[in-house]
């Protein structure tokens, strides 16, 4: 696959204000990349800037290997999907879609027949002559999908384009997010807070803080191999512990752990473990790696049950799929000791973060 | 059983009728306060048509000779003729330097832009009579003979704040996305203006406009100050008046209810038009 986007060391600051710090990316052809990060970690600035709406500080941007770092968005073939749609109030639904056909060489007869063929594509040809206002949430963001593809960007921006619709509706989009994209053949970067979000839909996912990309990779990579406390935070939810080694072992309070073969020779740090991969076993069973503690919090969600085993600092949190149909009845009690396993190849160290 | 059924009713009927004697005194209420805006109005327009001189009730017949008088009146109609020119010269000028300042104020930030926001807005506040005086003493300055095109200039100053702020707050209630959006999509800022900015901005500018062109028709301080020897309408019925108000210039004035009229009617229906077409 060809590469399709290049950023090299973007940084976009407004005076003392860094939005974007020092990043670059490279996209290949028809990927589906996200950018993952909190509120205000530069995102969409990073996304603005590909898009032409925001100029670098310092950097450039390679598009289909033309240079176009400080070229205006109406001469990048990039498409955008704004947060808030941006339909226009005073067109009808065809001639948004229409719009950008207009300003290429597309013979005038065919604009009308582009912008059906883009409207059946989300499933929405029957609106073709309604008003935007007319329309709901999920309606107006596939509009805002359609408006963009009709014109074959290179690359399709969509900043945030899930965020202001309700749970279900957010899922089922995702799905038909998923699945445009691997009809259209385009390649999509998305913009989200997100982050089953991010993973669900990526090919490759770009965590971001404070303006810098802090990791790249699949959504896999983030998940098993996250390459910070902070990522393994981000991302799903971790219990983290400090500890020296000693022998190939770790301490978690009390309770001495076994470490992985890769981890044995490494120094003390950080250590962390998913609340997904603990196991619940049997009190008395004796084992590598188990611990037993008293169960202070259950919460049921169903599917899954969330368990505080321990107190305060101390506390671990373990999340215990319900299988078959067991339901809450197979739930230890309130109270009663648990013991659970964290299998040495579950765990994971984190290097110390610069400033910590 | 019976005294508490009647006791409601009681109850019923007093409530029913506090209502109605409310809704009597909404009804006499809202009568006098349209009396009180368009009797004079109504008064004029009856008058036009009168068909003795005097201003004094009962009419005593109906005649449209003032009409007819009017339309051979060669001062009057030349009058006319400017206020008209005046208005539109004044409006289009306001109108081509108001939207570009109103969206140079919205859209770029600068040192001192509260400043120069707050300085395009002050001639509102400023009595006509300064406005005049001073621009009057600036044209004297650069030498500039007075006419109808320095009335013109004074009059699209004085205007100028009405369209910027008009116009800047409809901007301010744009989402800056539709803009991003149109560029987006390969349209170029002057296409982005024409088929998505001026589209939205469409009602305010017309508004303004129309307010602009309605000021300038009768405006007099600033004309006053600045016209050579030329008369507009309101300067002409002005100095007529001083010898008594003349059932031709109540015909005037009924033109000129009548053409307030069908511009409002148009306005209204060009603003309805944009709010639920494509
Ligand atoms: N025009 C601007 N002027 C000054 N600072 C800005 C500007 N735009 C963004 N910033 C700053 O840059 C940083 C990154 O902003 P950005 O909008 O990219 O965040 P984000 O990751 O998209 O956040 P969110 O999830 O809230 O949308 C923020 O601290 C923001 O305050
Ligand atoms: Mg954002």
């Amino acid at each position: 696959m060809s590469e399709i986007v290049r950023i090299e060391s973007v940084t976009k600051q407004w005076g003392h204000v860094v939005g974007v710090d020092d990043v670059s990316l490279a996209v290949k052809t028809g990927e589906f990349v996200t950018l993952l990060g909190p509120s205000g970690c530069g995102k969409s600035t990073l996304l603005r800037m590909i898009g032409g709406f925001e100029d670098p500080t310092k950097g450039s941007i390679w598009l289909d290997g033309q240079n176009v770092t400080h070229l205006p968005p109406n001469r990048r073939d990039v498409n955008v999907v704004f947060q808030d749609y941006a339909l226009f109030p005073h067109m009808s639904v065809g001639k948004n879609v229409g719009y950008g056909l207009k300003f290429t060489d597309e013979p005038r007869n065919q604009v009308a027949t582009k912008a059906r063929e883009a409207l059946d594509l989300v499933g929405l040809s029957d609106k073709y002559d309604a008003m935007p206002s007319q329309l709901s949430g999920g309606q107006r963001q596939r509009v805002a999908l359609a408006r963009a593809l009709v014109r074959r960007p290179k690359v399709l921006l969509l900043d945030e384009p899930l965020s202001a619709l309700d749970a279900n509706l957010r899922e089922a989009m995702q799905v038909e997010l998923r699945h445009l994209h691997q009809k259209v053949g385009l390649t999509f970067i998305m913009v989200t807070h997100d982050q089953d979000e991010a993973l669900a839909m990526a090919d490759r996912v770009l965590v971001m803080r404070n303006g810098r990309v802090v990791q790249d990779g699949t959504p896999d990579d983030l998940y098993d191999r996250p390459a910070s406390a902070y990522v393994a935070d981000f991302v799903g939810s971790t219990n983290m512990f400090r500890s020296a080694v000693v022998d190939g072992h770790v301490q978690l309070h009390d309770h001495v752990l076994e470490l992985p073969e890769r981890l044995k020779t490494c120094r003390e740090g950080q250590f962390g473990f998913r609340p997904e991969k603990v196991r619940i076993v049997g009190s008395g069973e004796g084992g590598a790696n188990r611990i037993t503690g008293q169960l202070n919090e259950l919460l049921y969600h169903g599917s899954t049950a969330r368990l505080v085993i321990g107190e305060g600092p101390n506390a671990i949190i373990v999340s215990h799929m319900l299988q078959d149909h067991s339901g809450r009845s197979a739930l230890p009690q309130l109270g009663e000791d648990v013991t659970v396993e964290i299998a040495a190849d579950t765990l994971m160290r984190f290097e110390p973060e610069a400033g910590e | 059983m019976n005294t508490a059924k009647q006791t409601v009713d009681d109850a019923l009927n007093r409530t029913s009728s506090t209502k109605l004697l409310s809704n009597i005194t909404w009804r006499v209420v809202i009568g006098a306060i349209l009396a009180f805006l368009y009797l004079p109005i109504v008064v004029l327009v009856l008058f036009s048509f009168n068909s003795s001189r005097s201003l004094s009730w009962p009419m005593t017949g109906v005649t449209l000779d003032w009409y007819r008088k009017l339309a051979a009146n060669e001062q009057l109609l030349e009058a006319l003729w400017n206020s008209l020119y005046v208005a539109t010269c004044a409006t289009t000028l306001t109108l081509l330097i108001g939207v570009p300042a109103a969206m140079a104020l919205d859209r770029l930030s600068f040192p001192g832009k509260g400043i120069f926001r707050k300085l395009v807005l002050l001639p509102i506040a400023l009595p006509g009579i300064i406005t005049g005086i001073s621009m009057l003493s600036m044209f004297k300055l650069f030498g500039l003979p007075l006419s109808l095109e320095t009335v013109i200039i004074g009059h699209a100053t004085a205007l100028l704040a009405v369209v910027v702020t008009q116009v800047f707050a409809r901007l301010q209630r744009l989402p800056k996305s539709y803009e991003e959006a149109s560029l987006d999509l390969g349209a170029g800022p002057l296409h982005t203006f024409l088929f998505v900015t001026l589209p939205n901005i469409r009602s305010a500018v017309i508004g303004a406009g129309l307010l602009s062109f309605t000021l300038s028709f009768d405006e007099i301080p600033v004309t006053f100050f600045l016209t050579g020897r030329d008369n507009t309408l309101p300067m002409y019925i002005w100095s007529t008046m001083r010898r008594g108000i003349t059932p031709e210039i109540n015909a005037v004035g009924a033109l000129i209810v009548l053409a307030s009229a069908i511009l409002i009617v148009t306005s209204v229906l060009l603003l309805r038009e944009n709010s639920n077409s494509r």
